[in-house]
């Protein structure tokens, strides 16, 4: 049967089948991870702020949302790609290619990164698609999307030499790196002149919004959560996160310290240790931290000595670095300068409430409150030590976190000694006075009761 | 000849010509070099013509009672007649322009193309290259690869083989969309099949245009070219025939009117017949066995019926090349 010519013209090469099949893949996969609920939070050369630079290094906490954007560029440049090509408006030889990789998954082999990047894109492909990748690569018609720079961040690392080559090699490739905050010399890593980017926590609309779209179905949840971040604005803070802003909206509790439990959980899992021996050493850090009084910035001696220290009382043979890389690996603790070592907890709350749990601990064993404690300040009972710091400020969130991990009728205890205001416990102010008792309403309103409900305490009144 | 006759001949040579081949042969051999796209003798006359304003001359070329003049213009076949014509009488036309005969506009030009029966396009052509001596600048092309398989006794290789060209369509900027042979082949011989690619394609390629509601670019004319991918010459002075290039001539033709790119890499091998309809082709075995020498080879080609489909998988197994090119059927 004789065919009319619009079949023909609508005939595709093998090679831009290939090319549209690997775009789709890129766009579908974006689609699923980038969350339209969180609006539009675009890489700054999209709101009209500037040109795309050829080189950028996307810097920001765990859960940040670093991957959901390098995806979402991904997409994006997907799209229009597919869109050009379906279009017919660009040959298959002229379409900007994205290529998305984990660095880590690059692995260690000596072969030249663009090599390793041809062969991860065209993997499961023919050799000419490779081909084709590999000239796009060479002509600067490669958009390379490099994920999770800080997994392989170490100075000896055979990919920082590759990569540094790679940059150097193909001066006219666009490269977005996209890493937590680590002590890297970018500008030496990415020349030439990379310009950086920190990812912006999420504003209040767009939490908002997300809270709304994910409890959709849940008007009740919606103004609890939303009652929950005006109440308290460390968490409100911690929301600006976009991972912990799913965890909080999942946990379905409005518990302060629940949804710290919770946001710890998750990032404890990122990590490739035990979760329970990471809370631990976790918690023997923030205790350390917290009662040495340290500056807020800490250094990387400073966490593998307490490590150490907490894994021979523990009685593993764990290597004290192994436990350092698997701690760092969780984001709970993170660098805070690509220029040097010095690190910090991801939140102070998040700080005081390990301190708290590790103080917890201590509480619940043998001895209880009349455990003695080896501080700076000499050696104190527990409850010698609250008596302490109540009117310590740097101690206030640590005892409010401690009510919350207390079994209820230790964690009453607790109030009452903190709202015993007697001649004694005023020591000469009356704003003391009222500071113990604000404290101590505070921490009645973090007790868990027996259903796991905060406000069921009746006859505990402050 | 003696040696009398041959130091005559050393400073006569056409004498030596005279001896040894007959005035029809030496004929065909002069009438090769005034039109052949190389050497365009007839072109660069005219151009001096042009340029010494020699109207007189130009004219009596058209006057039908020059016998030796109208001779030459219809020795071949009476179809390049009117090539000529329309060189003379742009020629003509420029020199009575006179200062610019660059800018040739196409008022004057128009009726040259009706009286000719040839493309707008064409007249524009030979009148820019009157008056500058250039062709007229082409801003893109779309190439499309095309495999002839020759008549048996030809000049060419046997039927065995196929001989590999393509059809490059150039967008010349100033236009109205009109399609035409590039002036320096003008005078190719071509059969009534062959010829089809300027003569009936664009008008099922417009068809398709109008169907798709798409709007063709009419601001630049397509001037086709042949180029060969194989031993220039070979196929100039064959008579190109068969309708076998114009499923290419349709694709690339779309494509050059639309501005839209083509995939690189792909091969048509279909005919368009007279009702627009895509066919079979012959020596789709040849053809395939000529295309998969070129480097790169094509990834990807058309054929329009499952018999050409078998034939060209069957070429493919048998030069060891199944899998890496997809023979695909619109």
């Amino acid at each position: 049967m004789p065919t009319k010519l619009e079949p023909l013209i609508e005939v595709r090469s093998r090679l831009a089948d290939e090319l549209v099949a690997y775009l789709q893949v890129l766009a579908d996969f974006g689609d699923r991870v980038v969350s339209p609920l969180l609006g539009q939070q675009y890489l700054p050369w999209r709101e009209g702020h500037g040109s795309c630079p050829l080189r950028a290094v996307i810097l920001g906490d765990p859960g940040s949302g670093k991957t959901r954007l390098l995806l979402e560029e991904a997409r994006r440049l997907s799209l229009v790609a597919i869109d050009e090509l379906c279009k017919r408006d660009v040959s298959v030889a002229g379409i900007r290619l994205p290529i998305y990789a984990r660095v880590p998954e690059l692995g260690e082999s000596n072969e030249p990164l663009e090599e390793l990047l041809a062969n991860l894109a065209a993997r499961d492909r023919s050799g000419q698609f490779r081909n084709l990748v590999r000239a796009k690569l060479e002509t600067g018609l490669c958009v390379v999307l490099l994920d999770a720079w800080d997994e392989v961040a170490l100075p000896e690392s055979h990919v920082r030499h590759r990569l540094s080559m790679f940059s150097r090699g193909l001066p006219h490739t666009r490269i977005l790196l996209a890493s937590r905050v680590v002590a890297t010399d970018f500008d030496e890593l990415l020349a030439p002149d990379p310009q950086r980017y920190e990812v912006p926590a999420l504003t209040r609309r767009q939490i908002e919004s997300y809270i709304r779209a994910t409890c959709s179905q849940d008007s009740q949840a919606i103004t609890s959560l939303l009652e929950m971040f005006e109440v308290h604005d460390d968490l409100h803070e911690l929301a600006g996160n976009a991972r912990l802003l799913a965890v909080m909206c999942n946990t379905g509790r409005t518990h302060r310290a629940e949804q710290y439990k919770a946001c710890l959980a998750k990032m404890l899992r990122r990590g490739h240790g035990s979760v329970a021996d990471m809370q631990t050493l976790l918690q023997a850090t923030a205790w350390r931290h917290l009662v040495n009084d340290e500056a807020w910035h800490f250094s990387r001696s400073f966490l593998h000595s307490t490590v150490a220290r907490r894994l021979e009382a523990m009685g593993l043979n764990d290597s004290a670095e192994d436990s350092v890389r698997h701690i760092l690996q969780t984001g709970i603790i993170k660098f805070v300068s690509v220029h040097s070592e010095a690190m910090s907890f991801l939140h102070p709350r998040i700080r005081d409430y390990l301190a708290a749990g590790e103080l917890a601990k201590q509480l619940g064993g043998p001895q209880g409150e009349q455990r003695i404690l080896d501080l700076p300040e000499g050696r104190l009972s527990a409850n010698e030590l609250l008596d302490a710091k109540t009117q310590d400020p740097r101690w206030a969130e640590v005892i409010v976190f401690l009510a919350g991990q207390l079994p209820a009728s230790q964690a009453l205890g607790l109030v009452e000694q903190i709202a015993d205001i007697g001649p004694s416990a005023l020591r000469g102010s009356r704003d003391a006075g009222e500071r113990r008792l604000l404290l101590a309403a505070r921490c009645m309103g973090e007790i868990r009761t027996e259903c796991g409900c905060a406000d069921d305490c009746s006859g505990y009144g402050p | 000849m003696g040696l009398k006759n041959l130091l005559r001949c050393w400073e006569d040579p056409s004498l030596l010509l005279r001896r040894h081949y007959s005035l029809n042969k030496i004929r065909q051999l002069i009438w090769g070099q005034i039109v052949s796209p190389e050497h365009r003798y007839f072109m660069d006359e005219l151009r001096d013509d042009v340029s010494t304003k020699a109207n007189k001359d130009v004219l009596a070329w058209l006057n039908p009672s020059n016998e030796p003049a109208q001779e030459l213009m219809h020795f071949r076949d009476d179809c390049h007649y009117d090539t000529f014509r329309a060189h003379l009488l742009c020629a003509a036309k420029a020199i009575e322009h006179g200062a610019d005969p660059g800018l040739l506009d196409d008022n004057e030009l128009s009726p040259i193309a009706g009286q000719v029966g040839l493309p707008l396009g064409l007249m524009r052509d030979l009148s820019h290259e009157f008056g500058t001596c250039r062709q007229r600048s082409c801003e893109s092309s779309v190439a499309a690869p095309i495999a002839l398989t020759p008549r048996r006794g030809g000049a060419l290789p046997s039927p065995a083989e196929a001989v590999l060209a393509q059809l490059r369509f150039e967008r010349v900027l100033g236009g109205t969309g009109d399609v035409y042979v590039t002036p320096q082949q003008a005078f190719l011989r071509l059969s009534q099949g062959f010829d089809c690619i300027w003569r009936e394609v664009p008008e099922h390629v417009r068809g398709l245009l109008a169907e798709r509601k798409e709007m063709p670019c009419v601001d630049f004319d397509v001037r086709i070219r042949i180029e060969h991918l194989d031993e220039e010459e070979r196929l100039i002075n064959e008579e190109l025939q068969g309708r076998s290039a114009s499923g290419a001539a349709a694709w690339g033709l779309y494509f050059a009117l639309t501005r839209k790119v083509p995939d690189d890499g792909i091969v048509v091998l279909t005919e368009v017949d007279k009702d627009g309809d895509l066919r079979g082709v012959d020596g789709v075995k040849e053809k395939v066995r000529a295309l998969i020498q070129v480097a790169p080879p094509p990834d990807t080609i058309v054929v329009a019926t499952e018999a050409d489909e078998n034939a060209a998988n069957q070429a493919l197994v048998e030069a060891r090349m199944a899998g890496k090119i997809d023979v695909r059927r619109p």
